[in-house]
Order: C-alpha cells, then sequence, then structure tokens
C-alpha cells in the first residue's frame, strides 16, 4: 500500500481560504442538483413550479402539492442518508487505517437490516420508534464480529474477506427469516435493497437527534483523528488515547449506518467512494475531510437517487442498488491500483 | 497405540520403491473416522423425514432392499437416496474448492464465492426464471447457470492479473464483482414477479428439493475428474501455502499452476452451483475443521475436506427438511446458521 | 560455471538492472553486496527466473537456463527467498521432503533417491534432532537451517541465498554462516546477499558489488574490500583493519571526530579545562 506525503499543517491552514470556496462551490452544486431531484420523478416539474412551491406554496396546486408533500421529504432523506454514510465511510478507514473500509462492505449494514428485520417479524406490536435502537444493536454486533475475525492486526484484505463472512452470515439469516414469514418478504424485500421513500420522513424524526449528535461528536475527535493519521504509536505517544479514540470511532459509525439502515435499508459503497472522492481534494486535516465528505455524500446520494428514478421510467430502481453500481467499480479500481 | 497414532512421523506406504507415498497415521485415522461418519449421516439421513424409520432400517433397505417393503424401497431410493447424494457431492466439491482458493491466496477466509462463480450463477438463473422465463428449457438452466459462473470468474481472473497475478487481487477484485453481481440480482428480486422470485430465492438458498439419480450421475462426473486433478496437485498446494517465492523456487511454475488450480476450482463450484445452488459457507468451513485434524499437508486435507464437506451439506440438509416440518429451509441456510458460530469461535482462536 | 551475460531486469515502471554481467566459479562463495536499492536482490530473482528477464540470458555449464521449464530450472538451481512465514502444523521432515518437489511427479512419488537425498540435506544442517518437532515450536535459528535443509534436499549445484541471516541473533548468524559456507565442500556453488559486510568478506570467495543497478566492482575478497570501493559503493567512510586470527580484512566505519567516544579522554579533558579556569 502506498503511504501518501503529506505537507505539514501550517501550510494546508494558509491554504484553508480555497477550500472555503470549494465547499461553497460544492454547496451550490448540491442546491442545484437538489433542484433537479424535485422536477423530476413520475411526472417532471418545471423549475418555476418549484420555486413557488418553495416560497410561496400555495396547496390548491396539484403539482407544488406534490413538491411539498412528496418529493421534499425524499430530497430530505436522501441529503440525510447520504451525508452520514459519508462520514460513517471517513471515520472507518480512518480508524482501520484501511482504504477499502465501507459499514456495507463490512457487514454493518447488514448487521442492523438483519436486527430491524427480526424485530418487524417477531415484535410486530412494537413501537417503531424503537426501530432505530435495534438497528443500532446490529450494527454494533456485527462490528464485533467483523474485529473479532479480523484480528489486530492491519491487513485490509484480511479485514475485507470477514466482512464478507459477517455479510453472508446475515444476509443469509434475514433470508431464512423471509422465508418463514413470506407475507414480510413482500413487504421487506423494496427495503432490503436500500430503498428512499416519501415515507421515510417520518422515519427521519426517529433517528435525527442520533445523527445530528454523531456529527457534532465526530468533529470535537477531528483532532485525535490529525495525531492518529500519523500512526497508532505516534498518536498515542503525542497523548492522544488511543483505545477510546477507537471506540469512539466505532460508536459514530454504528450510530450513523445505524440510524440510515433504520430509515433507508442497507445502502453500500457510499461509506467508500465518498472519502475518496473528498481525498482527491482534500489532502489532509480532517475538519475539511469531514465537511467535504458530508457535501459530497449527500450529493452522491441525489444523484443516485436522480438515477434510479430516471434509468427505468416510470419504475424506480432501489438507490442501494444505483449506490453499488456506481461504487463496485470504484472499489475494483482501488484494489487494481493500489493493492500490488 | 496412541503414540502410533498421533506421532508427527510419516509412515512410508507402498507397493513396491517406486510406488508409495507418505502418510501420518493420524491422517488416515481421521480419514476412517470420517468416512464412518458420511455412512452413518447417510443412514440416519435416508431414515428422517414424514415418514420416520429407524437407522437400522434404512440399513436393510440400502443394502438388503428385498427383505424390506416394496413402498418403503421406493421412497428411500426414488427420493431421499439421490437427494442425499447430491449433498454429500456438492458438499465434497465445494469442500475442495474451497481448499484451492485459501491455499493459493493464503487466506483463511478465502472460499470458493469470491471468485464469483456463485453470484455469475445466481445473476444468470434470475435472469432466465424472472426477466426471459421460459427462453430456456427448465432442463438446461443448471447448464446455463454454471456457464453464467465460469464467464463471471474468467471475467474476475482477468481483471485481477492484467497488470500481473496476485492472491490479493485476485480475492478483493472478487469481491467487487460479486457485490456488483449481488446488487444486480437484487433487482431483480425487488422488481419480479414474486412467485418467480420466490422459486428462484429457493434455488439460490441451496435446496436440493427434487433431485434426480440422473444428476447424481452428473455430479459425480464432475467431483471426480476435477477433484482427483487437485489431489494429484497437493505436492504444489503445499508449496504454494509456503509462499509464491518458494512454491516458485522449488519449481513450481505459478503462471500455470494457479490458474489451473482455480480453473478446476471453478468447474467444481459451478457444478454444484448447478445442482443444489449457493451453498456458501461449506466452502469456507469445511477446510477448516478438516485442517484442525491434518493441518496443511493437502495430501490429507483435500480429501478429509472433501469428507467433512459431504458430511456437513447432508446434516444440514436432513435439518432442513425435519427441524421445522412442514417447512422446509434450504441446506445452505441451515449450514449458515450451524457453521458461523462455529465458524467465529475457530478464527477467535486462530488469532491467538 | 554460472554466467550471466548482459542480464537487464526490472518492474513496470522502473528497470532495475542494466545489462549485468557476470560469472560464478564453480564451487565458490559469492556474495552480492550494495546499497539498499542497488539491484542485488533483483539479481537474484533475475537468475532464478522469479522475475521476468527483459533481455539477456543466464547460462549454467552452457545451457541456457532461462528456456528451461521450471522444474529443470530447480533441479540446477535452489533460491531460498526470504522468508518469515512459518506455516502451523508442518514438521521440519515435512518441510525438508518438500525440497524434492522437482525431483517427483504424478507417476513418481518418493523414491529411495528421494530418501537419500532428505537424509544428507539433514545431517548435513545438524537438523536431526528436531526432525519431527512442528516448525512453530522451533527457534528463529533452527527453523532457519530447516529451510537451508530444503534448499539443500533439492539436490541442485548452484545455491542462491537472499540474506540467510536476516532475522537471526549474532550466535546464530556465525553458526549459520559456518554452516553455508561448509556447503562448498559438497561442490555447491553458492551465490548469497548479505548485508552485513564483515560477514561477507570473512565468508566468502568472491565479492561483486552493485551500485545502480549495474555492477560496480568484482572479483576475489582481498581486492574488492577495499577502503575505496567501500566509500564508492556505500558512500561509507571505513577503515581496513585484520583479523587478528586468522588475518581476514574487516571494516570499521570511521567515528565523526566530534563524538566523544572514550570516557578516559572526557575525563582527562574535563582535568585540563578545570585547570585552565584555575589559572
Amino acid at each position: 500500500m502506498m503511504m501518501e506525503v503529506h505537507s505539514p499543517s501550517y501550510i494546508t491552514q494558509r491554504l484553508s481560504l480555497s477550500r472555503l470556496s470549494g465547499a461553497f462551490v460544492l454547496c451550490v452544486v448540491l442546491l442545484l442538483a437538489s433542484f433537479v431531484h424535485l422536477s423530476v420523478g413520475a411526472k417532471s416539474l418545471d423549475w418555476m413550479t418549484i420555486w413557488h412551491a418553495l416560497t410561496a406554496y400555495d396547496p390548491s396546486d396539484l403539482d407544488q402539492a406534490i413538491v411539498r408533500e412528496s418529493r421534499q421529504a425524499r430530497l430530505l432523506v436522501a441529503l440525510m442518508v447520504g451525508a452520514a454514510l459519508a462520514l460513517a465511510g471517513v471515520i472507518m478507514q480512518a480508524i482501520s487505517s484501511n482504504p477499502l473500509a465501507d459499514p456495507g462492505l463490512l457487514g454493518i449494514n447488514s448487521g442492523a437490516a438483519f436486527f430491524v428485520v427480526a424485530s418487524l417479524l417477531f415484535l410486530p406490536s412494537l413501537s417503531h420508534h424503537y426501530l432505530p435502537v435495534f438497528a443500532f444493536l446490529g450494527a454494533t454486533f456485527a462490528a464485533l464480529l467483523v474485529m473479532a475475525l479480523s484480528g489486530s492486526q492491519q491487513n485490509s484484505e484480511r479485514l475485507i474477506l470477514a466482512g464478507v463472512a459477517i455479510t453472508a452470515l446475515f444476509a443469509s439469516m434475514t433470508a431464512i427469516l423471509l422465508l418463514i414469514d413470506q407475507q414480510g418478504l413482500d413487504k421487506l424485500r423494496h427495503w432490503l435493497t436500500g430503498a428512499i421513500g416519501a415515507s421515510d420522513l417520518k422515519k427521519l424524526e426517529w433517528v435525527y437527534p442520533y445523527l445530528l449528535g454523531a456529527v457534532l461528536y465526530s468533529f470535537v475527535l477531528v483532532r485525535s483523528l490529525n495525531a492518529f493519521h500519523l500512526g497508532e504509536r505516534v498518536a498515542a505517544s503525542l497523548g492522544v488515547n488511543v483505545m477510546l479514540l477507537k471506540l469512539s470511532g466505532l460508536v459514530l459509525v454504528v450510530i450513523l449506518s445505524g440510524s440510515v439502515v433504520a430509515v433507508a435499508g442497507p445502502i453500500g459503497f457510499v461509506g467508500l467512494v465518498v472519502p475518496h472522492m473528498a481525498r482527491l481534494l482534500i489532502r489532509n486535516g480532517y475538519v475539511w475531510l469531514f465537511v467535504y465528505s458530508l457535501l459530497l455524500g449527500a450529493l452522491l446520494l441525489v444523484l443516485s437517487d436522480i438515477a434510479a428514478r430516471m434509468i427505468l421510467r416510470p419504475y424506480e430502481i432501489n438507490t442501494g442498488i444505483v449506490t453499488a453500481f456506481v461504487g463496485a467499480p470504484v472499489f475494483i479500481a482501488l484494489v487494481l491500483g493500489k493493492m500490488r | 497405540m496412541k503414540a502410533v497414532l498421533f506421532s508427527p512421523r510419516p509412515l512410508r506406504l507402498g507397493f513396491s520403491s517406486k510406488v508409495n507415498f507418505h502418510a501420518r497415521a493420524s491422517d488416515l485415522f481421521w480419514l476412517m473416522f470420517f468416512i464412518a461418519m458420511l455412512v452413518f449421516l447417510f443412514l440416519w439421513s435416508a431414515a428422517t423425514g414424514s415418514y420416520q424409520l429407524s437407522v437400522w432400517d434404512s440399513w436393510s433397505i440400502v443394502f438388503d432392499p428385498a427383505s424390506m417393503p416394496d413402498r418403503l424401497v421406493q421412497v428411500i431410493w426414488e427420493f431421499r437416496l439421490p437427494r442425499m447424494f447430491a449433498a454429500a457431492l456438492c458438499g465434497a466439491a465445494l469442500a475442495i474448492a474451497g481448499v484451492v482458493l485459501q491455499s493459493i491466496t493464503r487466506n483463511a477466509l478465502a472460499s470458493p464465492g469470491l471468485i464469483g462463480v456463485e453470484a455469475g450463477a445466481s445473476a444468470t438463473m434470475l435472469v432466465f426464471v424472472v426477466i426471459l422465463p421460459s427462453v430456456i428449457p427448465i432442463v438446461f438452466l443448471p447448464v446455463t447457470a454454471m456457464l453464467g459462473g465460469f464467464i463471471v470468474a474468467t471475467f474476475i481472473w482477468v481483471l485481477s492479473s492484467a497488470a500481473g497475478y496476485s492472491p490479493v487481487r485476485l480475492v478483493l477484485v472478487g469481491v467487487g464483482i460479486t457485490s456488483m453481481l449481488s446488487a444486480f440480482t437484487e433487482m431483480l428480486i425487488t422488481y419480479g414477479d414474486i412467485e418467480l422470485v420466490e422459486s428462484a430465492l429457493m434455488w439460490l438458498g441451496g435446496s436440493l428439493y427434487q433431485t434426480s439419480w440422473q444428476q447424481v450421475y452428473v455430479m459425480v462426473f464432475w467431483l471426480v475428474i476435477p477433484g482427483t486433478l487437485i489431489w494429484l496437485s497437493f505436492r504444489q498446494l503445499n508449496l504454494l501455502v509456503l509462499g509464491d517465492k518458494v512454491a516458485f523456487s522449488k519449481g513450481v511454475d505459478n503462471r500455470k499452476t494457479v490458474p489451473f488450480l482455480l480453473f478446476l476450482s471453478v468447474a467444481l463450484t459451478s457444478a454444484s452451483v448447478a445442482t443444489a445452488g449457493t451453498l456458501t459457507f461449506v466452502g469456507l468451513i469445511a477446510p477448516h475443521i478438516a485442517r484442525r485434524f491434518c493441518s496443511n499437508r493437502h495430501g490429507a486435507l483435500i480429501p478429509l475436506s472433501a469428507l467433512i464437506g459431504a458430511c456437513l451439506v447432508v446434516l444440514g440438509d436432513t435439518l432442513g427438511r425435519s427441524a421445522f416440518a412442514p417447512l422446509q429451509l434450504p441446506a445452505g441456510l441451515v449450514l449458515v446458521l450451524v457453521g458461523a458460530p462455529y465458524f467465529i469461535i475457530l478464527m477467535g482462536r486462530l488469532k491467538r | 560455471m554460472l554466467v550471466v551475460e548482459y542480464l537487464s531486469a526490472g518492474y513496470k515502471k522502473k528497470q532495475v538492472l542494466n545489462e549485468v554481467s557476470l560469472n560464478f566459479p564453480e564451487g565458490e562463495f559469492t556474495t552480492l553486496m550494495g546499497a539498499n536499492g542497488c539491484g542485488k536482490t533483483t539479481l537474484l530473482h533475475a537468475i532464478s527466473g522469479l522475475l521476468p528477464v527483459q533481455s539477456g540470458h543466464v547460462q549454467l555449464n552452457d545451457e541456457p537456463l532461462l528456456k528451461l521449464s521450471r522444474k529443470e530450472v530447480a533441479k540446477r538451481l535452489a533460491l531460498l527467498p526470504q522468508v518469515a512465514t512459518s506455516p502451523a502444523g508442518l514438521t521440519a521432515r515435512e518441510l525438508i521432503m518438500q525440497g524434492r518437489f522437482p525431483w517427483q511427479s504424478w507417476w513418481r512419488q518418493w523414491s529411495d533417491q528421494d530418501e537419500k537425498a532428505v537424509n544428507e540435506a539433514v545431517e548435513v544442517t545438524g537438523v536431526s534432532d528436531y526432525l519431527d518437532t512442528p516448525l512453530e515450536q522451533l527457534s528463529g535459528g533452527q527453523r532457519q537451517r530447516c529451510w537451508i535443509a530444503m534448499t539443500l534436499a533439492q539436490d541442485s549445484p548452484v545455491l542462491l541465498l537472499d540474506e540467510p541471516t536476516t532475522y537471526l541473533d549474532v550466535a546464530h548468524q556465525a553458526e549459520l554462516m559456518n554452516l553455508i559456507s561448509s556447503l562448498k565442500s559438497k561442490g555447491k556453488t553458492i551465490i548469497a546477499v548479505l548485508h552485513d559486510l564483515n560477514q561477507a568478506a570473512t565468508y566468502s570467495d568472491r565479492l561483486v558489488m552493485m551500485k545502480a543497478g549495474q555492477v560496480y566492482c568484482e572479483g576475489e575478497v582481498e581486492t574488492v574490500f577495499t577502503k575505496d570501493n567501500l566509500q564508492q559503493v556505500f558512500g561509507l567512510d571505513a577503515h581496513i583493519v585484520r583479523d587478528p586470527h586468522n588475518d581476514n580484512p574487516i571494516a570499521l566505519p570511521v567515528v565523526d571526530a566530534n563524538v566523544s567516544v572514550n570516557k578516559q579522554s572526557d575525563i582527562q579533558s574535563a582535568k585540563k579545562l578545570e585547570g585552565e579556569l584555575r589559572v
């Protein structure tokens, strides 16, 4: 694996103006993409209608109602999900020192999904507010299993294969549950491939406190992560509590990806691809890496969701499938470029 | 007795000074042990089902059919036995493929699924079940699935070795392609007609429902030829485990041996996928169990893994059709449930 | 005699060896030396065929090696690569027996000749005490002996050793070097890469010093192991002194003048300073 050469931090601090403007450009692009996202769908809407719906809402206009009632919600979900997954990916790659880490590839998403399916099938009377909790439980369980399987030495290949084994395990167990409960299969099969729908806005309400907390806390970790980037021993000698840092990182990943799974099902590869895209723009410094990843993650998911609705119109493909088709080739390119 | 049996000193067994081979006494003992185990599992499996028999009855039906009532003989010989043979053969094939994959990549977590055969076969199968039903006659579906598996495996090999072969790349490119294909499979599962999807899912989960003797004969052919060739390459595999450089300097031509062995294991995997669907965990776990008895001595490891793989699938299939009766769980899924906890404990131990 | 002519080899992006030509006389111990990245390991790998050659050829007794099949090469040339792994569950005997691979085939399993070669390798390397011990229970030095025994069991006239003493402590290094140089008496041609200058000078007959993918100088130890050559090849400033026991040349790196190496002189200068202050 290649080590990148990093410029000292005093240089990067002076350059933060260009980073700020870069972030601004990204925001603008994201805004444009959001408009496109609102305009496409089963019925195409022109931009004026959307503008009116957002600024001067007239509930009697049916087109404006579509925007306000369903598309706006879907957009919000896509933005949140994308940003959360991207952040989870950055943190995961940072604490595992592994450029190929991704909550989807490592089985964390499928662990969360299995727990959610199990809770839906076995405890149907339970309030849906508890779904994220089950997702966290599953994500934690899967993360612990992957860590136990991959051992302590930093070996990308072993970590990924442990993730594949765990994913297979949870996927099969989910399949068994669905075979036992045939109606469950019909109900859940959309959700299981990572779907974003308008109805998810309600689910977003269950998870946004967790997500907000996780994002804020991850910015607290920035300084420790910068030190950790130089190596575990160096970080320890600089006074970073490495165990605590790794644990916090893991908790963050679990909360972020668990929340996403509870809302939209397992969506893979966003956490893998976005950090690499962000790193093309930001060489080091986790503050900006986080900011850019959040923006790029939201952008990638909005674009994927647009594609999901455009490709097979009037049908919709699930967003998770689109991200897999975008992400897997990036993963392969990374492997071919970096591994020897 | 015990000292001889478990002495690490290999015995030289042979017919003459030219034709002979080395084996540890313990390896021979474990081979015998698992053959006996397989026979017992067979009898138990033949006795188990909606019409319950005693193990002794199934013994007489299998070895002395004339003495038993015709109806029973028919149930066992026409329904249960072919299914069990298919289970055992598929388990053995996958276990051998798993040994090859783990030894070539020197990674304990590699499995035959990684080179894309299962994903390719599943995707092909779903295309012809869900999107284009009745384009291909049902009889040819397994062959088509096999072809799909082969094509995907070849693609992964070409892609990962274009810039020089490395085991790490092979495995990780396999992961990438596999996850792309499974996204495609998921898409079909999500949007397909629920009836068609259900039948495809049953097959994908590794179900041996309705296996005929015909399929068993075909599977024997597909197991014996590649399996024997792999077993005869046990010395190459012994050396490959020591590292590519060591193997090369001892005269193993990696550039020919590795693709050859991979090709054979792809053949084994795709044949078993065509017969029984995806039995993901066998190829991963059977070699591990076998390695506890004979570590990396491939001369013993290959047949022992095959036996253990056969035992596992027979066990999984029997449990799957009896434990939750009348509900039939596919063998592959049962195996995951049974095998996964063991696997995790095993890997935890290996770490230390 | 192993002859290398105009050999060029390297990796995709950079050429490491540039038209190297060398002769390795039969029955002699030749050591390849040079700074990191000079191409000595690459040369070893290119000779053994591990690394595809871009141009040039390698001949053993007028037979072109690169045209032979892997097994035929392995019968003539045994490479011991740098190995760090020791597979679990394998005993020393099982490892050594695997050295017989090039002489076996699908129809030819284990012969009396194989048995003889293994016994000889075991005897020469002195590993008979722990033949049936699993490798992971052996010490580093014992394990390295087993690997060498495996290479010897290959029964090839030429041995290529890539840093055989790395990872060993000093006593085991000396022991192993004595073993390796004793193999000359069995008629083996030995080519090794060694990092330790003094081991190289003490044990080998000939030295090849490499710099930037080319041979800088080669020949008998006495003529090549000089202050000038060490300065040119390693950028090392060293005195050459003589081993009081056998008169072999030994290199001692020059210590920078302002480093106070001798405590006695430190005390003296301190006293002197004190005296000056009193005055």
